[in-house]
């Protein structure tokens, strides 16, 4: 299927150069015994590392769907929802080898993982896979839909309103109320079912407007 | 195939760039729309072909409403401004992950169409390196190769070589004795004389006449244009 063959390559690529990227990230964050694990956790490695990596990913795999591309898919409604899985698709392979990776270097590097529990790590990587989802959610209705959003912006925009909810938003309103979840971006590292609650909420009305409205865009 | 446009309008930032247009097209003909630049050819095939979402107005299809019933036309070749290809593969690879799409034609048939048009289609040259002409060819190849009922072609003329021209045009009429629906934009008055059973006047967004084209060139310039 010639889709899949357009997407293999580039989502190898990536996924190689993601993963180097992780490797050396990783390997710098091992370097400091104390508290690395919770920094590779940290709302400010997701946000500054992880997410600028998948979005850029994002829009790659986006630009492959091309007006030829569409036509003869036949229909808006399937062309985004190819775009969309194939981004899903990514962002779950690379959480699978993001928390494999983080694991192997807490066992070779010190020891076990006893400072998490696998329960605490499942909910880490769910909740930061559906932040990712969220994110290329966003950055598709951004592009398709009749908003005044330049496309190629569209990725740029998302990773603003991500980076400006989770570093500055969140921040302050932990200051005030001690509570961490501002905009929809920052219940990724809200404790407890409320963020699960939020992030589903988000990404079901996203991908409802996408399809529902979303698509209906001018394509130029 | 049958097209009818009727009241065709689109406003974009409150400006009307389709106005009140009512055209027909049919099977078996080559329509030609000419214009200045700017006065909205490229939109108006942007609108028969899908992409841009009409104001007020219908565009019907072999009885389908367009953007209601269906989102693009059914069987339906495009080329508009620019082919639109991945940079970084040859032009074989980015013509086969098209047809694959479909699956309705043989990656022999992709290469006869490049050999067609003087290609090489087992060059491993990305296409960031074809030049103007070959990136040109190649989207026309890619709306021609799986033989549509309905092609839409924006300046499909741009930039090709006298010999890819006269191939264009041979091509064109035998899609033309097929029966197919042929639309095109061009700025060369002979391609449109030549080609053109009907030609619709484009004027600031408005079709301002439909009109048969003086039929024939004199002839030694039809045979230089190579019909």
């Amino acid at each position: 299927m010639s889709l899949r063959r357009m997407y293999a390559p580039p989502f190898v690529c990536c996924l190689a150069v993601f993963l180097a990227a992780l490797i050396l990230v990783t390997l710098n964050f091992a370097a400091d015994e104390t508290n690395w694990f919770a920094n590779l956790f940290s709302y400010r490695f997701y946000i500054v590392v992880l997410t600028p990596v998948y979005l850029l990913i994002c829009a790659a795999l986006d630009r492959r769907m091309t007006t030829p591309c569409a036509v003869r898919v036949g229909s808006r409604k399937k062309a985004a929802a190819i775009t969309l899985l194939r981004q899903w698709g990514f962002a779950f392979v690379c959480f699978c080898a993001w928390i494999a990776l983080v694991c192997l270097f807490a066992i070779l590097c010190f020891r076990p993982v006893t400072e998490k529990s696998a329960l605490d790590i499942l909910d880490i990587f769910l909740k930061e896979l559906l932040g990712f989802m969220l994110m290329g959610t966003l950055a598709s209705v951004l592009r398709r839909a009749s908003v005044r959003v330049p496309a190629d912006n569209a990725y740029i925009l998302t990773f603003l309103l991500a980076a400006a909810d989770n570093l500055a938003a969140a921040p302050f309103l932990y200051k005030y109320t001690s509570f961490r979840g501002a905009l929809v971006f920052s219940w990724v590292f809200t404790e407890g079912c409320a963020g699960y609650a939020a992030l589903l909420a988000a990404l079901a009305l996203l991908t409802a407007y996408l399809f529902r409205v979303g698509v209906r865009g001018d394509i130029f | 195939m049958l097209i009818q446009v009727n009241s065709l309008t689109k406003e974009l930032r409150h400006c009307k760039v389709l106005d009140n247009i009512n055209l027909e097209f049919c099977s078996g003909k080559i329509y030609g729309i000419v214009g200045v630049n700017g006065s909205s050819k490229t939109m108006l095939l942007r609108a028969l072909s899908g992409l841009i979402r009409p104001t007020s107005g219908e565009i019907i299809a072999d009885g389908r409403t367009l953007h209601k019933d269906m989102d693009f036309p059914p069987d339906m070749g495009l080329l508009i401004e620019k082919p639109e290809l991945l940079e970084q593969f040859s032009g074989l690879e980015n013509l086969k992950m098209l047809a694959g799409i479909k699956n309705k034609i043989s990656e022999a048939r992709i290469i006869e169409w490049m050999q067609r048009f003087s290609l090489d289609a087992h060059s491993k040259q990305p296409v960031r390196k074809y030049s103007l002409g070959m990136k040109q060819k190649l989207g026309i190849i890619q709306a021609l190769m799986e033989e549509p009922r309905l092609l839409i072609l924006d300046e499909p003329f741009n930039a090709l070589d006298a010999e890819s021209a006269r191939t264009l045009r041979e091509v064109l009429l035998q899609c033309k004795e097929q029966d197919r629906l042929i639309i095109l934009t061009s700025h060369h008055a002979e391609d449109i004389a030549l080609l053109c059973g009907e030609v619709a006047e484009m004027q600031s967004g408005k079709a301002l006449s439909v009109k048969t084209p003086p039929s024939t060139l004199p002839a030694g310039r039809a045979g230089a244009a190579g019909i």
